[in-house]
């Protein structure tokens, strides 16, 4: 009997905005984009690491507050992460080697040059203690992150799931040449929350999603154009299906609103 | 002394990226490691590099550690015991 | 519920590439307590280190066509065939050359998925996906839980996975501003433990799903859990790294009883140890089989290690040998784990393989030999 999963929360930073399931929130004058976001628009109270985050990591940690604010995790245990994050930690390790260029090498900046380190501080703010799974290849990483959260609900190793999709390249980042052609350089994350048993409160939009690999001939297709589809159906709250295809994986998304 | 302190309150705040802690809130003879600021071991290494790069003190062992990150004012009386620049 | 396949996640072929050289090597060596650690300094880094046994590796591309011989690609189907790079930091020479001389790298960008698509090519592996899987120093062991998911839930008939993590200046001056590495050398689980050191690793594996021979190693298990403790240090309780192996031994639908030796993460330094020595006593009870660390000999291989180690671990199980934990002598954690002092028989034919990484993340795989 296939586990049913539904999505019951999500949030997002985007160019316009903080989304989550109360709409989305433009950004307050003097504040670009998602990179500018500040602690007080996603927590209410103060987090001691939260100015620590370099930038990929808060981005994720951002689009995560933005998903629990409201919602709180049955069973912390059984809580999977998730994360999509194609340009990895390359914006952290150029900052790595500047503090080595200025003599004064950086502890707590190096300990976030990997990909999977914008994991850490959700784990440890929401209590989210059970498997990880981050993805650090090519535009489609965050559709293949939701796919593993996915299958982390329907093998029964996870109860719930928070799958990420982090862009993170700064603006005036020297790391032009080091991207990539098909560099995506906008600022973007989301967060997802997967359950299969959805709660009081929570969005209950019941997906069913198939994955299948990819056609290597496909267009080239990045997490933006399935992910902005996805926040869009679930800020309206509708019905509907997202289709995304890279050369890679394919993926069918039903949203049902419900129930 | 208390220039130092003051000093060492807003350097403490901006290395370690304290983004909700004014430096006047952090009460000097408070503990620094294992007190309120909720620090962890990074921050104990980066407060080493900012001792290093702000007054080119180095802390010999553990044990003098312990000592120093007493309290922002043991901090600040042994830099002004063992500086060599700032 | 179906009625249970007879067909298992089969490890068919590997291969490693680290400081005691390929897996033949590497493993015959670590059973005569052989060690690949050398005296620093290391990038400039006063610390102890352990080089691929041949430089040349050190670059992608040089380990890709040196592994790819491990594994017959010929018969895969292009199809339903995976490819799963596995690393923490995989080669950044790219990064750093370009940091030192604004010279954009060459052959491939210091980009994960650059590597991979490159690594793939080299290899010749027919894939219709590529995954690239970071998860710290976990990455390896989680590669191999995702492709047994894949595999047992039919989404692949094939799962090729390759992990390289080089020892690099960028990570050793990273590693020297935490206190982490030990001057001399690792200790793993001894009293006198001061660090983890580096080391240089690639490894390589090609998994199946089908009915297994009497002799064949099957991975029959896998788990992962996060401590959600600390940015970088495990938990002080050991829970979460005890929470992947009961997961993994689950998933096994095998009890820690079963298990004949357990291939610990054992880094040597401090925390590591004493807290996977709490994992595994809280697993085992009073009945823990043998237990052993490769870092001692091997140095920690990141990312690509953990599948390295797997690889090792997998060859131990058909030898049926436990090897000796080099840089091991006086057992310095609170629990009477019985660290491998010396070559010993393998009583039973499973081994439980634990991993953890920055961030918390802890991932546990299960091998056994198939009935």
């Amino acid at each position: 009997m296939k586990r049913r999963i539904f999505i019951d929360s999500f949030g997002a930073l985007l160019p316009e905005g903080i989304a989550g399931p109360s709409g989305t929130r433009p950004w307050d004058a003097g504040q670009a984009g998602p990179h500018d976001v500040r602690r007080d628009q996603v927590l209410e109270k103060p987090y001691v690491n939260f100015g620590k985050l370099m930038l990929p990591d808060k981005l994720a940690f951002c689009a995560a507050a933005a998903a629990l604010s409201r919602y709180a995790i049955a069973d912390g245990q059984t809580a999977a992460v998730t994360l999509g994050i194609p340009a990895g930690s390359l914006s952290t390790d150029l900052r790595f080697m500047e503090s080595v260029r200025a003599g004064f090498p950086g502890p707590a900046v190096f300990s976030a040059t990997l990909p999977s380190s914008a994991i850490a501080d959700i784990a440890i703010y929401f209590g989210l203690k059970g498997p990880n799974r981050v993805v650090a290849g090519n535009a489609a990483s965050g559709l293949t992150a939701l796919e593993l959260a996915v299958s982390l609900l329907e093998t029964g190793k996870a109860a719930c799931a928070l799958s990420l999709s982090v862009n993170a390249v700064e603006a005036a980042d020297a790391a032009g040449p080091l991207l990539g052609p098909a560099a995506d350089r906008l600022c973007r994350a989301y967060a997802f929350l997967l359950t299969t048993m959805p709660q009081p409160g929570g969005l209950g939009t019941e997906m069913e999603a198939s994955f299948a690999a990819g056609d290597n001939g496909a267009a080239h297709a990045c997490d933006e154009l399935y992910f902005t589809d996805l926040v869009r159906l679930l800020t309206a709250q509708k019905s509907g299906r997202v289709v995304a295809a890279s050369c890679d994986v394919a993926a069918t998304l039903s949203l049902l609103k419900g129930p | 002394m208390e220039t130092l302190i003051d000093a060492l309150k807003s350097q403490i705040v901006t290395a370690l990226k304290l983004s909700d802690v004014k430096p006047q809130d952090i009460d000097p003879d408070a503990p620094l490691v294992g007190g309120g600021l909720g620090l962890d071991s990074i921050d104990t290494l980066e407060l080493l590099v900012l001792l290093e790069k702000e007054y080119g003190v180095t802390i010999p062992d553990v044990n003098v550690g312990k000592q120093v990150f007493a309290s922002v004012r043991a901090l600040a009386d042994y830099i002004q015991h063992n500086r060599s620049k700032g | 519920m179906t009625a249970p396949s007879h067909k298992a996640v089969v490890l068919e072929e590997g291969g490693v590439l680290c400081g005691l050289g390929s897996l033949e090597e590497t493993v015959t060596d670590l059973f005569d307590g052989a060690s690949a650690i050398v005296p620093g300094p290391c990038f400039g880094v006063p610390a102890a280190y352990a080089p691929f046994k041949d430089p040349s590796w050190r670059g992608l591309a040089t380990a890709a066509e040196t592994l790819a011989p491990c594994i017959d690609t010929s018969g895969l189907d292009k199809n339903t065939t995976a490819f799963i790079f596995c690393a923490a930091k995989g080669d950044i020479s790219g990064l750093e050359k370009f940091c030192e001389s604004g010279t954009p790298p060459e052959a491939f960008l210091p980009l994960l998925s650059s590597q991979a698509d490159y690594a793939e090519k080299l290899l010749c592996v027919p894939a219709c996906r590529t995954i690239v899987i970071s998860d710290a120093c976990a990455s390896g062991a989680t590669g191999v839980e995702i492709g047994r998911e894949m595999l047992v839930s039919g989404r692949a008939s094939s799962v090729v996975l390759f992990g390289f993590d080089g020892i690099s200046r960028f990570v050793a001056t990273g590693f020297h501003a935490l206190s982490a590495l030990s001057p001399a050398g690792a200790r793993p689980f001894d009293a006198g433990r001061d660090g983890l050191t580096m080391g240089d690793g690639a490894g390589i594996a090609l998994l199946t799903f089908r009915e297994p021979f009497a002799d064949d190693i099957v991975v029959a298990g896998a788990g992962s859990s996060n401590d959600a403790n600390h940015r970088t240090g495990p938990s002080r309780t050991g829970d979460g790294l005890f929470r992947a192996a009961r997961a993994a031994l689950s998933d096994a639908g095998m009890q820690p009883c079963d298990i004949g030796s357990v291939k610990c993460h054992g880094t040597a330094t401090n925390y590591n140890d004493a807290m996977e020595a709490k994992a595994i006593a809280g697993l085992f009870g009073d009945e823990i089989p043998p237990c052993f660390s490769v870092k001692g000999a091997l140095g920690h291989t990141s990312g690509a290690g953990s599948l390295l180690e797997i690889c090792v671990a997998a060859e131990c199980l058909r030898r049926r040998l436990v090897p000796p934990t080099a840089g091991f002598s006086l057992l310095g954690v609170d629990e009477p784990v019985p660290v491998s002092a010396s070559c010993q028989q393998l009583r039973k034919n499973s081994m439980l393989c634990l991993s953890a990484g920055f961030g918390g993340i802890n991932a546990a795989v299960v091998l056994r030999e198939a009935q």
